[in-house]
């Protein structure tokens, strides 16, 4: 028997879906979030924050699973032929500091097949940084991984940390991969001193895109859009314009999203705690 | 060795742009919304693989069926237009009907054209 036909529940005005449907075809995840794709659009008061929003859902940098595998890929080829790291002596650390699952082990676990004809092993690949720093031994060559770099500030932290737990042992060299990185990041990784590669660089979805007076109008309208929202949740205060005003269009298919994306994309309390559909999801 | 058959599965978002495009060859997709309430998402989804499968073409903001699409579409209507299976005999082309006879009225077939 043919399934019924699913029928959305109200009808779309004529315009509002065609430009719907521009941004689905071009954006195939949101094949999946048509019912938080028009309550974002009905978020929206003004018609230049429906343009804004449409204009940041284009430029979104959404990894799926098979670009995922080939970004594995290129990192675990990096890796490999740029660096010329040998199995014996090199350790893979994810900068999980924390019991929780995150974003670094899941890219790490991603990532490790990716090493099966160089004959590495799995000791090659530690998923946090607590017990990295303990099977640190002298002479080794150390990658830090992340899955994501925003304003740097976390690998920062994690870098400073490790070379102070390390810190007796010789001769240690450590750099640094993840999948993406934001641009405003180089600078805080410049600064450390150390090799770092992410085949993926992004620019802030605003301030990186506007200029002049659409700059200004693009900020305002950001601004307002977010007033819509309840500014705290969960112990955790709305970032806005994604953490320390990062200004991220990215995501992995099946992460969480990293809080320096616009909070528009997914915080999931509108004013007096009432909750909304979101096109992304972030577990705190 | 009996050849396998490769069907193309087509749901039930896949038909009624099928359907609608046998009778129009080309749509609005604001038609297909307001007639199906169907989201952006069921109907991106379905445009990508029908387009996939050379079936149809995307214009801007319409759909239309490519000349290869049709053919195929018509010479296999009743897989693509039944929607149950063990229902077919219920869908009857045009040029098959006879007259419609009334209840309990007796029935002798031409045995000229059956023949």
């Amino acid at each position: 028997m043919v399934e019924p036909l699913k029928r959305a529940s109200s009808r779309i005005e004529h315009d509002t879906f065609v430009k719907l449907m521009k941004v689905t075809l071009e954006q195939e995840w949101l094949e999946d979030e048509s019912e938080a794709l028009i309550d974002l659009w009905n978020l929206c008061k003004f018609s230049s924050e429906q343009e804004l929003v449409y204009s940041l859902l284009l430029r979104f940098k959404y990894i799926d699973s098979k670009e995922l595998k080939r970004l594995g890929v290129q990192v675990a080829n990096y890796i490999l032929d740029s660096w010329q790291l040998p199995s014996k002596g090199t350790r893979i650390i994810a900068v999980s500091d924390k019991r929780n699952a995150d974003g670094s082990q899941m890219f790490i676990q991603s990532l490790k097949n990716k090493f099966v004809e160089s004959k590495w092993k799995e000791y090659n690949f530690i998923n946090n940084i607590g017990d990295g720093q303990r099977l640190t031994r002298k002479n080794y060559n150390i990658i830090l991984l992340d899955d994501f770099i925003g304003t740097g500030e976390t690998i920062e932290k994690r870098v400073n940390w490790f070379k102070e737990k390390i810190s007796g042992k010789v001769n240690v060299s450590i750099r640094v991969v993840c999948l993406a990185a934001m641009e405003i990041s180089r600078k805080k990784l410049d600064s450390m001193g150390l090799e770092y590669y992410s085949p993926i660089w992004l620019k802030r979805g605003i301030s990186d895109y506007f200029k002049g007076s659409d700059l200004k109008d693009a900020i305002k309208d950001m601004k307002r859009l977010e007033s819509e929202f309840e500014p705290r949740y969960n112990g955790q205060n709305l970032p806005s314009f994604g953490f320390k005003k990062s200004e991220a269009l990215f995501t992995i298919e099946a992460f969480n999203v990293p809080n320096n994306v616009f909070p528009i994309f997914w915080w999931p309390v509108l004013k007096n705690y009432i909750f909304r559909k979101t096109l992304l999801k972030r577990l705190r | 060795m009996k050849k396998k058959r490769r069907d193309i599965i087509f749901d039930v978002v896949d038909r009624e742009i099928l359907i609608n495009l046998i009778k129009h060859e080309k749509l609005d997709w604001y038609y297909l919304h307001e007639k199906y309430r169907l989201s952006p998402g069921q109907l991106s989804r379905s445009i990508k693989k029908l387009i996939n499968l050379k079936f149809i073409t995307l214009g801007d903001e319409f759909v239309a069926i490519t000349k290869e699409g049709l053919i195929s579409l018509i010479s296999q209507r009743n897989k693509f237009l039944r929607k149950n299976k063990d229902e077919f005999w219920t869908i009857l082309q045009e040029e098959r009907k006879g007259k419609k006879i009334k209840l309990n009225q007796f029935y002798l077939p031409n045995s000229i054209k059956v023949l």
